[in-house]
């Protein structure tokens, strides 16, 4: 079956930012929830969010940054 | 609200000795047959995800434990090292799931099973039991997510795989169902729910278990079908041999080395004692 990566944030307090902890890779949104709630279950997070890789929308072209001549 | 279940009066604290202890072992079994696929599931993430939903088990079972030890009516006796009639778990979990497959199928409904008890106890009216429970159901959350996940999976498998798993469905099926006991006779779990101690009788409580279980099923013939209500049992299941103190049919038939396990026998002859 066709696996998405999913990046997964969290923060420990609802002050602060939300911080990216890592990636699960995953067939649907559900699994992606319970995948990263069981990955990264080691600390007590006030929200742990997922969110598809796809989803993220690039600002700066790394191409541009490796090669600013280009 | 009972402070402590030393303030229940004695006629139910052997009825929830008993339910306490059916559903620790049951929970104790179950981590252990989630362990051992904790790195046989079929993607990494499931590994983990699978050892997790093991450690919370096997703590949701020492937590159960934890306020039965405290009760003179503890069923438990030194014969829970060599005496399997003593264990109260689930049939289901008498052998190691074979596959992946069952292992989906015991997620999907025993672990279900156990939740709609803990739900029930956490409503209930012991303090000790239904404060400890909160944190446990909530984590239950993500088990029955993780079995909704899987069996949208396994529907969609090759047939010899469905049929497996259809298989594996039905067996479970009948060993909850066994849980709840007779519907409208003598049962535990009535006695219970009308001294609050639970906050569903048995019928109730097999409603909700069929409810959470049948959206899951797509379809697959369990003798349940749709009603205004909810959903109705075409007939009531056959209870011959059931034991109202583990709510199971027949005794428990661990293979050697599950008991071995599960009683720390490989432990004792290291000279390793609890």
């Amino acid at each position: 079956m066709n696996k998405k990566l999913y990046e997964v944030f969290a923060r420990h307090k609802r002050e602060e930012p939300l911080g990216h902890i890592g990636t699960v890779r995953a067939t649907s949104d559900v699994f992606a929830r319970v995948y990263a709630r069981n990955t990264y279950d080691e600390e007590n997070w006030a929200e742990l969010v997922v969110v598809p890789r796809s989803a993220i929308i690039p600002v700066l072209d790394l191409e541009l940054l490796l090669d600013p001549k280009s | 609200m009972y402070e402590r279940t030393e303030d229940l009066p004695a006629e139910l604290r052997q009825d929830l000795a008993d339910w306490l202890l059916a559903t620790a072992d049951s929970k104790s079994v179950l981590g252990l047959r989630y362990a051992e696929w904790s790195t046989g599931a079929p993607e990494l993430e499931a590994d983990v995800t699978i050892s997790a939903m093991a450690q919370y088990e096997m703590g949701h079972a020492r937590l159960l434990r934890g306020v039965l030890a405290k009760m003179d009516e503890d069923p438990r006796n030194d014969a829970r090292n060599t005496d399997q009639a003593t264990w109260r778990n689930m049939a289901s979990l008498d052998r190691p799931a074979p596959s992946w497959v069952e292992v989906v199928a015991l997620n999907g409904l025993v672990d279900a099973l156990l939740t709609v008890n803990l739900e029930s106890a956490m409503n209930g009216n012991v303090a000790p039991i239904a404060q400890r429970l909160r944190k446990a159901v909530s984590e239950e959350e993500y088990h029955t997510l993780h079995a909704q996940a899987w069996f949208e999976r396994m529907w969609t498998a090759p047939p010899e795989i469905v049929e497996r798993f259809s298989a594996a469905i039905l067996a479970a099926w009948t060993d909850c169902l066994a849980w709840f006991g007779p519907v409208g006779a003598d049962n535990s779990l009535d006695r219970l729910a009308a001294a609050g101690i639970l906050d569903a009788d048995a019928a109730t409580l097999r409603q909700r278990f069929v409810a959470m279980v049948m959206p899951m099923l797509q379809g697959l013939e369990v003798g349940v079908a749709a009603a205004d209500d909810g959903w109705t049992l075409a007939a009531e299941p056959d209870l011959e041999g059931w034991d109202p103190a583990s709510r199971r049919l027949g005794p428990p038939n661990f293979d050697k080395a599950s008991f071995a396990m599960l009683t720390g026998a490989h432990a004792r002859a290291m000279g390793v004692e609890d």
